[in-house]
């Protein structure tokens, strides 16, 4: 049953807040970078994807609630919920291999911590995408 | 593990109703009455209110609760 929440809506603007706050980091880690030509590219396409965003995370967001709802039925919650503790275990367990791989091998801890976040979203949105289809 | 039967399908089909009007009626989406339809999702006591209502019924007569069911 609708019972009254906005966590559709709070999760876009989750989506918007996160996605500007790694166009930030692209572009503060722009001026790190050696190679002029490099930092002048890495930079512009920061604050390209800053300003186009939000309007992108808008209208996917749209176009997948095609009932235009901001709530979210039971059987979401609970696909949401589960997708979450698959989500949080995954992230648990690979906590020591990332704490490992950036003690060891320092040089490459930013690439551990990018493989962390792309395996850790990507079970998020593999179960959401499995679950969604189981019911 | 036996299951929480139900007689949402045939009550809605009673009732001539399709899977998104009675959506509509009970305020979830579609998937979620496919789901209680096919035994895949047992509803929240709520929802299994607000479907007892639009049946003009009382739950247990929509929600069977077998012996020795969930553990």
């Amino acid at each position: 049953m609708n019972r009254p929440n906005k966590l559709r809506k709070v999760y876009l603007w989750y989506l918007i807040l996160t996605g500007e706050l790694v166009c930030a980091a692209i572009i503060i880690c722009a001026g790190y970078v050696a190679d002029p030509d490099w930092r002048m590219i890495i930079r512009a396409a920061g604050i390209v994807g800053a300003v186009i965003a939000p309007a992108m995370i808008w209208v996917l967001y749209r176009w997948v609630r095609r009932d235009n709802s901001d709530t979210s039925d039971e059987l979401e919650q609970m696909v949401l919920i589960r997708s979450l503790a698959v989500t949080g275990l995954a992230s648990i367990t690979l906590i020591p291999v990332l704490l490992l791989l950036a003690f060891l091998l320092p040089a490459y801890a930013g690439f551990a911590v990018f493989g962390f976040t792309v395996v850790v979203w990507g079970t998020f949105k593999l179960t959401t995408f499995i679950l969604y289809r189981k019911y | 593990m036996k299951r929480l039967k139900n007689h949402v399908r045939e009550l809605r089909e009673a009732l001539g109703l399709t899977q998104a009007e009675l959506a509509k009626r009970t305020g979830v989406s579609r998937q979620a009455i496919n789901a209680i339809e096919t035994g895949k999702y047992d509803p929240s006591i709520w929802l299994a209110y607000a479907l007892a209502k639009t049946f003009g019924r009382a739950i247990e007569d929509v929600f069977v609760f077998e012996e020795g069911g969930r553990i």
